[in-house]
Formats: C-alpha cells, structure tokens, sequence
C-alpha cells in the first residue's frame, strides 16, 4: 500500500496527521496549510538569525503612558502562597510556617509575612491574584507567559523583544545601551528573540552587580586595561588579511559596523552606566548587596537611561525541596531588593513611566508536599498563580481577580498571559492588532485576542 | 497534678502517636540498596538508605534461598564534618593506610615518608590544625566507616572520597539520608534472578520494596577514585601507587557502583582474542522510577576503550531499554576499560547500576536477530520480574484463534481476509511496512481493535486504523493511554511511552474494512513483532490497589486506592469484596461509572500477629448481565521526573496487622456511611467512636474527596460522637465518589524545660463515606439514605 504520510515525521506532525488537533489559532492553521515541515522550520529558523524588521508600521506605535519595563522574571516560579497570595485559613498543609500574614499600608490588603518592606510600597502595586494558563512544565509556561501565544510551529518574541522591536532603535530609541537588558543571564527555556532574529536577542550582561567590578559580559573584563584592550583590537586588525582583501563587502561592512558599536559600548558612556560604585553606599544596602538587590538598582539605572526594557532573571523560586528553607533566604532579598526599587523609581519620579512586572512562569502547588522526597516542597502550579504590576499606568493598591480558599483554582476574574501582556503593550503604546513583521511574510499580529476572557486589566489602567 | 483519666489517655496517646506519624506521609521509604544484588553462595553487606528507616527493625526478601537480617540502623550523615570529626577520620584513615604499608613489607623509614608526603599533600591537611577539641568526639557513623581497620588502602581512599565527595555538588537530600545495612546471605541453590527488599517494624510498617538481584557471577564494588586509570592513585605517591591501583578484573564479574554527580567510573579487565563480551547493564531496571529528577531514572552509558585509551564501543538506549547493552568481539589480548557515567552527568548516592561483563558468544546473534518480540533486553524495559505474555494479554484474548500473518499484506489490495475473533501475530519487517487485514462483516457493528507490542517487549510504535475498501479513514489510533490525573494506569509500571493502538471502530454497515497497521517511527525488523486482536467488543476490566502492602492496627480504617483498567467500552461500576473467611470489611463504595479510580477504606477488627498475610481482595462487576470477578493486584505508586506516576506491580495485595496489645479507637457512622447531596448543600454527619482523650482539641483532614467537596475543620464531640458538616459546592457537577477522613487530636503541653508544645497526631480515621452529588436528592431520609453498606 502506498506510504503513509505520517511516518517518521515530528510528534507534532504526526499527531496531526492522525487527527489530533493540534492546532489552534487562525494564524497557526495559515502556517500547517501552508505545510511547512519541521525542516522549513529550521531553514526559517536560520534565516531569522538575519532577518531584521526594515519597516515598522507607524500605527503600531501609538503614545502609551509607559516608556520602560522592569521585568522581574522569578524563574522556576514562585510560590504565591508564601509571596502575594496567603491563605492562613487553609492550614499547616497549604502555608507551612508561613501563616501569619502581615498588613499592607493599603486597607484590606494583607501579603506574605516576609515581605514587610514591599507591604509598605502595596500602594504602588497591584496584585493579580488569578493569573492562569494551566500548564506545569516550565518551557511551554515560560512561553505561554513571556510571548502571551500558545506554543506551535512558530516561536513568536517574548515581551521584551517586542518592546525592543517597537521602542528600540526603529521605534526611536538612541540610548547608549541595547534596548532590551537582562540582568544578568538569558532566561533560557525558549529563544527570547523568536522569529525577529537576533537583532532583537537580549543583551545578557554576565558578570555579578552585586560583586566589585560587575564584570558585564564583553565591556568590563577583569584585568584588561583600556589600552591593553586598545591594543589587542590594533593587533587583531593589523593581522586582518582576509577583512583588508574583502574590503568593501556588505558582509565585512556589517562586522566592521558591529565592532564599532561593542567598542563605543566598551569605551563610551554605557560603561558608566554599568558602575554601581558611583551609587552611595545607603542605596545600595538598601537595595541588598546581593545579585538581586543589585540587580534591581542597576535596573532602575537603565531605565533612567531610557533603556525600554530590562529583565531581572532572578533563579532559585524552582523550589520542589526544602521550600520553605529557601523562602526564608530568598523573600527577605527580594523584599528589600524590589520594595527599594519602587521606592526609589517613585521618588525620581520613574514609576509613572515604568511599568515594573514581577512574577514567573507559574505558581507553586498550594498543597505542601510534605512526603520523600520532597519533604516540604511545592510543585510546579499553573493552574492558578499570582503576578504584579506597577507603574507605567498601572494603578496601584489593589488586588485583581482573586484564587479560591487554598490558592488552588481562580475563583474570580481570570487572567490569562494574554490579558497581562496585551495590557501591558497597551499602556506602551504598542498596538496589539499592529503586524508583527516576520521573515515568513505572515500575517502576524503582535498579540491577537488580548480581550479573551475577562479582557485587559482596564479596571487598574 | 496529674489524674489516673489523664494518665491512661496520655500512655494511649504516646501508642497512637506513630499512627498519626503513619499517616502524614510519613511512611518508611527505601531510596537504594547498594550494592543491588549478590552472587549466589555468598554473604553480602547491602546498604539501603532512604527516609523515616530508623526505627526498622527486620529485613524481608522474596523468594526462597536469600536470608537478610538487619546489622545496623545508621542516622543521617552529616552533609558537612566538623574540624574535630574531619581530623578524627583523617588520622583514621592515615594510620589505617600506614598499616598497610607496614603489613606489605616497607621499612619503618619507607612509611615515614609515605606519612610525610601524604600529611604535605592531603588537601584537607586536618592534621596540622590546632586547637581541636577532640574529647567526647567521634566520627559520625556511615556505612563505609564499617571495619573500617581492615580495608585495604584502595578501600580507605573509596570511602574518603566519598566522605569528602565536594560540597559543592553534594545535594541535601533527606530522602537518602538514613541508612540501615542489612546482612544478605545467598545460597548455593538460590534461583539466580530478581528479589523484592524490604524493611518493616512494628511500629512503623512496611517500606516501599527495592530491587535487590541474585547472579550467579562473582561480584565486584567499584572503587573511587576511578575515573580513569591516571586517577587512581594520588599524583604524589608515585613510589607506592601499586598500593593504590586497582587490579584488573576477569571476565566473568558484576561491577556494582554509584554515579555521583558529573563522577565517571571507569575499570579495567583482562580479555582475550576471540571473547565474544556481552557487557550488560542495570541501572533503570535496579530503581525505575526518581522523582526528582529529568529524566526520571539514572541513564547510564557505557564506553568499553582499549588499553591505550581508545574507544572502542559506547552504548547509550537499548531500543526501548535505557539500559545499555554491548557486545564487542576481542580482538587481541590485553587490559580493556569500561566507563559508565549518567548520559548528562547527573548523580547521586541512588544512581545505582550493576554491570555484567561475560563471554557470551550467543549474544551478537540475538543482538542482531533477536526474538519476535523484542529481545531479552527490550522486554526488561517493560516487563516487571516475574511477569510473562500470560500475565500481560488476558486469558479470553489468548484463547482465541490464533493465525499468523501472511507474507503479503501490505495495502488493502493484497490485505490478509481474516475472520474474528482471531489473535494474529505480525510484524512490521522493515522500515515503512504495512499491514492490512480486511474483516467482513453482515450489518453495521463495532470493531474492536488492539495492538500488543509494546507491552510484550517489542519496539514497534504502532498506528491501527480502521479504512473502507477507499481507504476512508473510519477510526485511527496511535497511542493507547489511560490515566487518571497523572498515574498511568496499566498492570506493568515500566512502560512510559505507551506505544500500543487501541479503538473501537463503529463500522457504518456491511462490507469489507481494512485494519492498518504499521510503524508511526518508519522503523521495523525482526523484533518489531505484534500480536493483533480484531473481534468484536470484549468489554472488561482489572483493578490495581495500592498500596501494595497495608499496614494495620486492628479497628483502623486505612485508605486503599484502587484503579480501574478498563477494556473496549466497559464503563461500569466495580465493587469490591474479600474471599469468604477474610477478617476484613471494605467500607465505601465501588469505583463509579465511568470513572477510572475510587478510594476505599479497609478494617479488620482481629488483633495482629505482625505477619503479611495476603487480602484476598476482589473486584466484582456486572457486564450484560453477568457477574463477573477478578482478584485486585498490588503495585506501589512512583513518580517520574516531578509529575508522571506509576504503578510498580508486586506479586500480590497484602497486608501486616500489627502484633499490638492495643489497637486504634473503633470509629463507626452513627447513621451512615452514605450521603446524598445536591451541589450548594451540607449535611451533619456522624460517627461513634470507643474512646476520645480528655482536654483533648480535634481537627479534621480530608485525606481524599472530590474537587468541591470540603468539611469543617473541627468536629462538634458530644457522647463519643463525632459531629461535623459536609459540604459540596455549586459548581461540583453530579458524580459519585468516596471522602476520607482523618481526625487529629490535638494536645498542648509544657516540656521538661518549661516550653509549651503542642502534639498533633492522627487518633481517628473514619470508615470512607459514599458521596452521591445529585440534582435530585429525593429520597425517603432526605439527604443521609440509610442503609450504607
């Protein structure tokens, strides 16, 4: 008989041929009529390497309230019960020894009692207690929130690239730094970039803020001095035979024009950005003299710089052991590092132009795993978790949507990833209807139904 | 002061307590034995190390021939030694190995010198800090610290290394910290193969089983260092490395060791031209399941080098077995090396793996050919000890008419007619083959359709559709799973891609259909064999309880899990009930309609003899109109990299009722144990119980129910009776389901320092309650029916 077509073909391929539907929005069925198999996927993989957006469409960009994003991205996903949403009714199995809640300076507002700094910034947050996608495992989660699309055959940018797209160079931004920062290691899980290609990577910095010199990857390298650095780029274009016999090729020119711009970042003002030692040592311990809290007061350095987007990839909230144990550490560093930030961004008055979003991939199992092996651990939780927002246009001093009596389902008012995301492009003055360019030629938007559901944050924009 | 009452409850209270500890998942687990198996005729020292172990007191193991008693329990061993304990096991150590040198023969100077450099060079160089306050010290006790004064220095520096193994990659993990070692005594006679350890005692239970293997090949223990030969011995005692090298094993030997993280073991072996070396390896089979990590077992690869160094042979997968098998045909005399490491350079004390090297010129064969199901290797990755086909395909499938596939069969224009019921065996042959059966059929009816490959050891990945004579697809499958939340539900617990087709194909009318089958990875060859049953509908089921082991007091009700494999459409309800003559009851209804798992309660109100006895428990359910039975297996529930669960078979459902003079409170339901309830509504319920403390507070805790259901957090005691509302929500949709619950007496008391404390432990589990939610309570009680079984 003849051959069947599914045979060794992807998984996704194949369950698609044997009637599975996979696919589920409009612009995803575009591409599998389109048929393009797994290896025209890594051909457009490759070519989205160099494919750089040469038209934005003007409408896309409209006047939003917002300039700049802190992303803190609380990789491995935070525990909501011990952070924004406690449930001290749901007993010992749910909150362990964290059930004693504390106050907020906002009536009726009550968080996780190791966050006593940031229940006296709650005015300037709001707290999204029914975020929702429910899916477990951290790449396809990661995904689901940083990019706000289902996971398919295309991999669309996340936030951060997006911003860059529309408020980087082609949207007027001249600031001396890349404007999509994250602080200090990629997030990994997924290409931030997705189809826009590398233009749009984030630019890691590497290195530890909270260490004397915040070696940033490429700009600040221990023991090199300015001159030895100098020298070696003579050396090394002194030895160049292949560049000089190729001058005048686009390829060459395009190299030549990305040397530069590394060096005027090694040598020009970015440098000074990246030193925490002209900060005063009151901020900075105010901060916390850790990576975190440091990476905080180097993120509100860049915005003040008009860098449009900055992620903080704070690691450890993967807490599947000895939960509490790392709450103990941890909620104390992010209490004075982000609590310290919206003070601070407050007070030179950035927030108004900031939006700061904090939150992971999803929450951690409302039900403590007391049993081996974990022996006091949570889960991975997307079923029902929380996220904040602040600044930019957000309102703060309140609580949107709220998770059922032990955090376990969302019990009113659920926000998806596409709700969170798409308010905040909108508050960017990004269009979420606007196309997204891409190297396939679709016809792409930048978040499609953003309205699902309950629709955009609007009763805290 | 204390009255005689509150004496009484307080001496009661102290016997309830491991109960309560019992039940908050506090249940003794064994992580590893190591090593994970012994040569018959021989006496092995087997460590195992898992959590809440301490209090075992005797060692159990399957089969005949095999007697294992408990030599010692050991706590956890510290993740960090202090200075005087650190010093302590340095001087050990270096007066132990200065023996040796002494006992070898080299002069009293020679020794000196070997002392002196190993004092310059031993990076933790204790022995020179000061100020050690050594008195009252000792060195923690560990399972290599065992005759520790008589091992040779290779030994000395094995347990040194791994005492000292890096911090920095040394995880906490609780759940391997306590060890208890165990004496294995094999006999001469003992059946080489697979054995089920474990550990019980009285107060605390059974533990979770581990593997433990019988071989009939003498057995080696890796020694560290041992990432190489160069590793061996350390760079500055180059004039005494023939104390430190390890001599190279013959061929026939079983290499047991550990990985530890990013840790390569690599040892040699002599070999001569013309062996034909089967080297087999034990890693996932020895512990299928972690839960903590990705993947969800250690996943060993193999490297056989040559004397130089070169490689010769690595060997990741087994086609479905993550368990590497090599076969290499010596070409020349001389020294060889095997190294195995994880395939991403995980590790930790339970990455466990017994290796076998042997001369076994029939293997490449079978490697190459090997049998229609797979070979020996591939049916280790889904098939559980102890288990055959008979186990694997039920009995009313094997006994239908069996017809072996036609040569030609590959499209619907040359397809195999065949006449069900019929249990063909086929094979896909190579890589894009095809198999067609046309089935004939008089009116429109339904086709049943299943595929065992897979599940017998076969790599096939089956797809089975079901065409007319246009090729118009009417059902296709690929994979066959049932689940129910995350646990796997089949009777083998090894399989985690569950390859084989299954459906039930509604056949529009009379005439021809075709059944495809074929291979979704575009793979074939000899052992990509099937067994195909076309017939109609044979609905069915079995049922698997967990855990396999309940541990008893008398009058306790404990929680069994049962889950319902179910088979071509039978959606019925399944009951339960013990042989004739059982002491025990089960309390709480049957598995539902429709539904795949259900928790009972079973109790036994005789007193214990602390033996395993089996239960004797069976599943009963009527299809079209007749009563049909079958015993409930055991397995125990595992979990695969942090979500995926299975179920481990064990031999039978058993159960220890523990040899106590007192047992648990008898909790009874004043009215009943079965509730009807509307969504949006509650309902007072309660239980009678024998006894209660005085001064006592009690909570409950929902141990199962259905999503919507929930309870008040304390009951209302009145005349040793339980009072307490149960509640289901408005959105809980009409379904019928068990609740469990436990009941916490709760205890506040001032410690010998003054402290005030508080005692928490569970005193009461009720019998399960049956739970309707219906739109329609109507009934002649309202909402409690008398009469609960």
């Amino acid at each position: 008989m003849p051959q069947e077509t599914c045979s060794g073909r992807s998984l996704t391929a194949r369950n698609s041929c044997i009637g599975i539907e996979t696919q589920k929005s409009e612009w995803s069925r575009e591409v599998a009529n389109m048929k393009i198999t797994r290896r025209d996927m890594l051909k457009i993989g490759g070519a989205a390497l160099f494919f750089v957006p040469s038209v934005l469409p003007a409408a896309a960009r409209q006047s939003g309230k917002a300039t700049s994003v802190i992303q803190i991205w609380m990789w491995g996903g935070p525990s909501h019960l011990d952070t924004f949403d406690p449930k001290p009714e749901a007993g010992k199995d749910y909150c362990g020894p964290l059930d004693a809640p504390i106050d907020t300076n906002v009536k009726g507002i009550k968080i996780g009692q190791l966050l006593p700094k940031l229940a006296q910034q709650a005015d300037k947050y709001s707290i999204l207690r029914s975020m929702t996608h429910g899916n477990n495992g951290h790449e396809t989660a990661s995904y689901l929130v940083q990019t706000g699309h289902e996971p398919d055959r295309l991999v669309y940018p996340s936030a951060g690239a997006v911003v860059s797209l529309f408020k980087g160079s082609k949207g007027g931004y001249k600031g001396v730094a890349p404007p999509y920062i994250v602080l200090t290691q990629s997030q990994g899980r997924f290409s931030e970039e997705g189809f826009l290609g590398s233009d749009y990577k984030p630019f890691a910095t590497g290195g530890n803020p909270g260490k004397e010199p915040f070696m940033v990857e490429g700009i600040v390298a221990k023991g090199i001095t300015d001159e030895r650095q100098h020298a070696r780029r003579k050396l090394l274009h002194d030895i160049d035979s292949l560049g000089h016999s190729m001058a005048g090729e686009r390829s060459f020119e395009m190299l030549d024009r990305t040397e530069d711009a590394a060096y005027k970042m090694m040598f020009g003002k970015a440098r000074e950005l990246y030193d925490l030692s002209t900060e005063s040592e009151v901020v900075r311990n105010r901060y916390g003299m850790n990576t975190f809290g440091q990476s905080c007061l180097m993120a509100r350095r860049l915005v003040e710089a008009g860098v449009p987007y900055v992620t903080i990839n704070y690691k450890g909230w993967d807490t599947h052991k000895q939960h509490f144990q790392a709450m103990n550490q941890k909620l104390p560093e992010l209490d004075a590092g982000f609590a310290t930030m919206l003070e601070d961004l407050a007070g030179r008055g950035l927030l108004d132009s900031t939006i700061v979003w904090w939150g992971g991939e999803f929450g951690r199992g409302p039900k403590v795993q007391w049993e081996a092996p974990w022996n006091g651990g949570r889960s991975h939780y997307g079923q029902c978790f929380t996220s904040v927002v602040a600044g930019g246009g957000f309102r703060g001093g309140c609580v949107v949507g709220a998770s059922d009596e032990t955090g376990s389902e969302v019990a009113a008012r659920p926000i998806t990833p596409k709700n969170m995301l798409g308010s905040i492009y909108t508050l960017l003055g990004i269009d979420t209807e606007a196309p997204l360019p891409n190297p396939h030629g679709l016809e792409l938007k930048v978040l499609d139904g953003t309205d699902e559901g309950k629709g955009l944050l609007r009763e805290i924009m | 002061m204390w009255d005689t009452r509150y004496l009484i409850f307080s001496v009661f209270a102290v016997m309830l307590m491991p109960f309560g500890i019992l039940a908050q998942d506090r249940a003794p687990k064994v992580g590893y034995a190591y090593p994970a198996g012994g040569q018959k005729g021989s006496s092995v020292t087997v460590e195992l190390a898992g959590q809440h172990l301490r209090q075992m007191t005797e060692a159990h193991v399957s089969g005949e021939g095999v007697h294992v008693s408990i030599v010692t329990n050991m706590p956890a061993y510290p993740n960090n030694l202090n200075r005087e304990e650190r010093y302590l096991l340095m001087d050990l150590a270096m007066n132990t190995i200065m023996m040796r040198f002494e006992e070898s023969g080299l002069s009293g100077q020679q020794v000196q010198k070997a002392k002196d450099i190993m004092i310059k060079q031993w990076p933790w160089n204790a022995l020179k800090e000061k100020n050690l306050e050594l008195e009252g010290e000792t060195i923690p006790a560990h399972f290599l610290m065992m005759g520790f004064e008589n091992k040779s220095v290779r030994e000395i520096m094995h347990a040194m290394n791994i005492l000292f193994f890096p911090n920095k990659y040394r995880q906490i993990n609780r759940q391997l910290a306590e060890t208890v070692v165990v004496n294995a005594v094999i006999d001469r006679d003992a059946q080489p193969g697979e054995r089920i350890l474990w550990l019980s005692s009285p107060k605390m239970g059974v533990s979770s089983p581990i593997v433990f293997q019988v071989g009939d090949t003498p057995e080696r223990s890796e020694l560290e260092p041992n990432d190489g030969k160069s590793f061996e011995h350390p760079i500055h005692m180059e004039d005494y490395k023939q104390y430190f090298l390890g001599a190279p094993e013959t061929v026939p030997f079983v290499m047991n060791g550990q990985i530890m993280p990013g840790d390569i073991d690599r040892f040699r072996f002599k070999a001569e031209k013309g062996q034909k070396l089967l080297i087999e390896t034990e890693a996932r089979r020895l512990i299928p399941y972690l839960a903590d990590t990705v993947p969800g077992w250690f996943q060993a690869v193999i490297t056989l080098y040559d004397s130089n160094g070169k490689e010769l042979v690595f060997a990741d997968d087994h086609f479905i077995n993550p368990d590497p098998v090599m076969y290499y045909e010596v070409v020349e005399d001389g020294e060889y090396e095997l190294g195995i490491r994880d395939a991403i350079y995980r590790g930790r004390e339970d990455f466990v793996y017994r290796i076998t090297v042997r001369d076994a010129p029939w293997a490449g064969k079978e490697l190459v050919e090997g049998s229609k199901y797979g070979d020996r290797w591939t049916k280790r990755a889904v098939i559980p000890a102890g288990m055959s086909e008979a186990d694997i395909i039920p009995k009313d499938v094997l006994a239908l008419l069996k017809v072996d596939e036609a040569v030609e069969n590959n499209s619907i224009k040359n397809a195999q007619a065949v006449k069900i019921p019929v249990l063909l065996d086929g094979y896909i042959s190579g890589p894009g083959d095809v198999d067609v059966y046309k089935v004939s059929v008089d009116k429109a009816s339904k086709l049943a359709v299943e595929v065992y490959g897979r599940r017998l050891g076969s790599p096939v990945d089956t797809v089975v559709k079901v065409t007319d004579k246009n090729g118009n697809i009417i059902t296709i499958n690929d994979d066959y799973i049932q689940k129910y939340n995350q646990m796997h539900i089949d009777t083998q617990g090894l399989i985690t891609h569950h390859a084989d087709s299954r459906l039930v194909a509604d056949l529009p009318g009379k005439g021809d259909f075709y059944v495809h089958v074929l291979d979704v990875q575009k793979a074939g060859g000899p052992q990509y064999g099937y067994r195909l049953r076309i017939s109609d509908p044979m609905p069915g089921f079995s049922v698997i309880a967990t855990p396999s082991c309940l541990s008893v007091r008398q009058n306790e009700h404990v929680p069994v899990i049962l889950y319902a494999e179910r088979r071509d459409g039978y959606n019925g309800a399944i009951d339960f009930e013990f042989e004739d003559g059982s002491a025990f009851a089960v309390t709480g209804g049957d598995i539902p309609e429709g539904e795949l798992s259900s928790v009972v309660t079973v109790q036994t109100k005789e007193k214990g003899t602390g033996e395993k006895n089996r239960l004797g428990m069976k599943a009963v359910a009527t299809i079209a109109d007749n009563t049909v039975s079958s015993e409930v297996t055991a397995a125990d529930p595992v979990m695969q990299a942090f979500l995926y669960e299975h179920l481990m078979p064990v031999d039978e459902l058993t159960a220890v009722v523990r040899n106590e003079k007192w047992g648990v409170p008898l909790v009874e339901p004043a009215v009943s144990q079965y509730v009807r309830l509307k969504p949006g509504s509650s309902e007072l319920l309660r239980f009678k119980t024998g006894w209660t403390g005085s001064h006592d507070k009690f909570e409950l805790v929902l141990e199962h129910g259905p999503e919507g259901v929930t309870i008040d957090p304390a009951p209302v005691l009145k005349d040793k009776v339980f009072e307490f509302n149960i509640f289901v929500s408005k959105e809980c949709k009409p379904r019928e389901a068990n609740v469990v619950i436990s009941i916490w007496t709760i205890k506040d008391k001032v410690d010998k320092d003054g402290k005030r404390k508080t005692d928490r432990w569970c005193s009461h589990r009720l019998p399960a309650i049956s739970l309707s939610v219906v739109n329609d309570t109507s009934s002649p009680d309202g909402n409690v029916v008398a009469g609960g079984r």
